[in-house]
């Protein structure tokens, strides 16, 4: 990878980041139509920053380890 | 809420209350509900003037321009109608999608084909990105007012997939509403989704088209299951398609212990455009309830399909819809050729600034049937029919008699239980039901009754009547 792909990349990341907390801000509301919806876009959100960025962002990995991203912020679990 | 949440023994949530947005929606007042839709619409024209060849021949040539036009009355008194046979004409003419596409084709995520059922043919709807969200949020939002949550168990018995609307969106709505999805339509016979749903227990919403609920509870009963017992954590069951008689619906809540909800939806509507409130279908008088629409985000008149011109609160009207949401095949004014009895915000009178329709009427212009002289439709017959509760199935057809008059034959099948009553308690009820369709439709009609596995079984809109008249006048 050239140094131009790096840094492309590397925006790449930081925007889906951004997003996907973002998201997660948005993941605390308590409206009960929005939040499966928010829930929904986080999902797309996580699996883009895996796919782009291969870097496992949502549940704790399958070794039970918290993901790099700390998990899903609080108030995605349950309904 | 009706008593039905009180015979199932547990409490739906609240279906405005736990949604800030439903709320805020609830309490807008009419002038801000038009100016919401004024605003959205305003957007629409401007861009499918930009893009779409076929919307702006249309309204080049009525003299229609947004900015003048001002206003949503005058919107509906200048811009012309479309309807199935323009939509048609232009895919001919520029196929797949007509000139009515406004977006790059390249942006087309899902194609949608309306059903075909009318034998003219099918529509093409290309759906961007954001419309196949809309397309989820529009079967999402009216089974989200019927009570069904993140984490409920949804059983979907429509036919799920393939390039309908109807197949798509329940897929996509009950995936964005969170709920686990079981997609039994289509692929399982009745028998095999009751056997996986008493497998799975705990089910807490049930999707099916009229019909197939009727067939589904038939089933049930026929096996000696009781709905209540066997499913006790049912929250609500949500049909759609077809119309029905306020007894059945009755009938069906007390057999399943839960609410039944109603939506009315279409291609055109890219989803559910209306459904059912807090009562469900019926009121506490058993009388059938209201639709309301979701006027934010489809606009609707209910017009006089003669004059075209709206009818007034209470009278029944033709259904002509406007996209207020959809980028890529909007449809703006198009004659729907659904009739339904329409109800003003105003008469309604409970503080929400929503029109609706009336639940269990909707009907087809088209399906109509010319039976000497009169006008009846197949959903007149339905409701004469299944306010009997020993009816299971029925199947209309038109035919020539030998001396070339137009006759009408109906075949009864009766439930188990009564099928083995003695021939005078059936003969009994036929005459009765006989009686009950020559008031509805103004037509004697022949009953006879027949074996439930000689008639068809319909998985989602029924097709009960076959016209053989012209068969009769073969040489």
């Amino acid at each position: 990878m050239s140094g131009d792909q790096g840094r492309a990349a590397a925006d790449e990341a930081r925007v889906l980041r951004r997003v996907r907390d973002d998201v997660r801000q948005l993941c605390r509301t308590s409206d009960s139509l929005m939040l499966p919806q928010y829930r929904h876009l986080l999902g797309r959100v996580e699996a883009l920053i895996e796919i782009a960025c291969h870097e496992h962002s949502g549940r704790p990995d399958a070794q039970g380890g918290a993901s790099p991203d700390g998990g899903r912020a609080s108030g995605e679990e349950g309904s | 809420m009706t008593g039905a949440k009180d015979m199932a023994g547990q409490a739906s949530p609240p279906p405005f209350g736990g949604s800030p947005l439903l709320t805020r929606l609830t309490s807008l007042s009419r002038a801000e509900l038009e100016a919401i839709q004024w605003s959205k619409l305003r957007g629409l024209l401007a861009r499918v003037h930009r893009t779409s060849p076929f919307y702006r021949r249309k309204m080049d040539a009525a003299g229609f321009a947004t900015e003048a036009a001002g206003s949503i009355a005058k919107f509906q008194q200048g811009f012309p109608f479309s309807d199935k046979q323009d939509f048609l004409h232009d895919q001919n003419a520029s196929p797949p999608f007509g000139e009515r596409l406004s977006i790059p084709a390249s942006d087309i995520a899902l194609v949608n084909l309306t059903g075909g059922t009318s034998g003219q043919g099918q529509e093409f709807y290309g759906r961007s990105q954001r419309d196949v969200h809309l397309l989820g949020y529009l079967h999402a939002l009216p089974w989200h007012m019927s009570g069904l949550r993140a984490g409920d168990v949804a059983v979907n018995c429509v036919p799920a997939g393939g390039m309908t609307t109807g197949g798509w969106g329940p897929g996509e709505g009950l995936r964005i509403l969170g709920a686990t999805a079981l997609h039994m339509g289509g692929n399982l016979s009745t028998d095999a989704k009751i056997d996986l749903m008493l497998r799975i227990g705990r089910v807490n919403f049930i999707y099916a088209s009229t019909n197939y609920l009727h067939t589904l509870t038939e089933a049930l009963t026929r096996k000696g299951i009781d709905p209540r017992e066997a499913f006790p954590d049912m929250r609500a069951i949500f049909i759609a398609a077809e119309g029905y008689p306020a007894e059945w619906a009755g009938r069906v809540q007390t057999i399943w212990g839960c609410r039944l909800c109603e939506g009315y939806g279409s291609t055109q509507c890219v989803g559910f455009g209306a459904s059912t409130c807090e009562n469900g279908v019926l009121t506490a008088d058993g009388e059938p309830g209201l639709m309301r629409f979701f006027e934010w985000e489809t606009m609707f008149e209910v017009l006089d399909p003669e004059t075209l011109r709206p009818v007034r609160s209470g009278e029944v009207g033709e259904i002509v819809v406007t996209n207020l949401s959809v980028e890529g095949s909007p449809v703006i004014r198009f004659r729907t050729g659904d009739a339904a009895r329409f109800f003003s915000w105003a008469d309604i009178a409970d503080g929400r600034a929503w029109s609706g329709i009336e639940c269990g009427t909707i009907g087809r212009y088209d399906d109509m049937m010319k039976i000497r002289g009169n006008n009846v439709w197949p959903s007149a017959v339905d409701a004469a029919v299944f306010a009997s509760q020993e009816v299971a199935e029925y199947a209309g057809r038109l035919y020539t008699s030998a001396a070339g008059k137009t006759e009408v034959e109906v075949s009864l099948a009766f439930t188990e239980g009564f099928a083995a009553a003695p021939a005078q308690r059936k003969s009994a009820l036929i005459a009765e039901l006989r009686a009950r369709i020559k008031e509805r439709t103004n037509i004697w009609m022949d009953l006879v009754e027949t074996d439930k596995s000689k008639l068809p079984e319909f998985s989602y809109k029924a097709r009960r009547w076959r016209d053989e008249r012209r068969e009769g006048y073969k040489l």
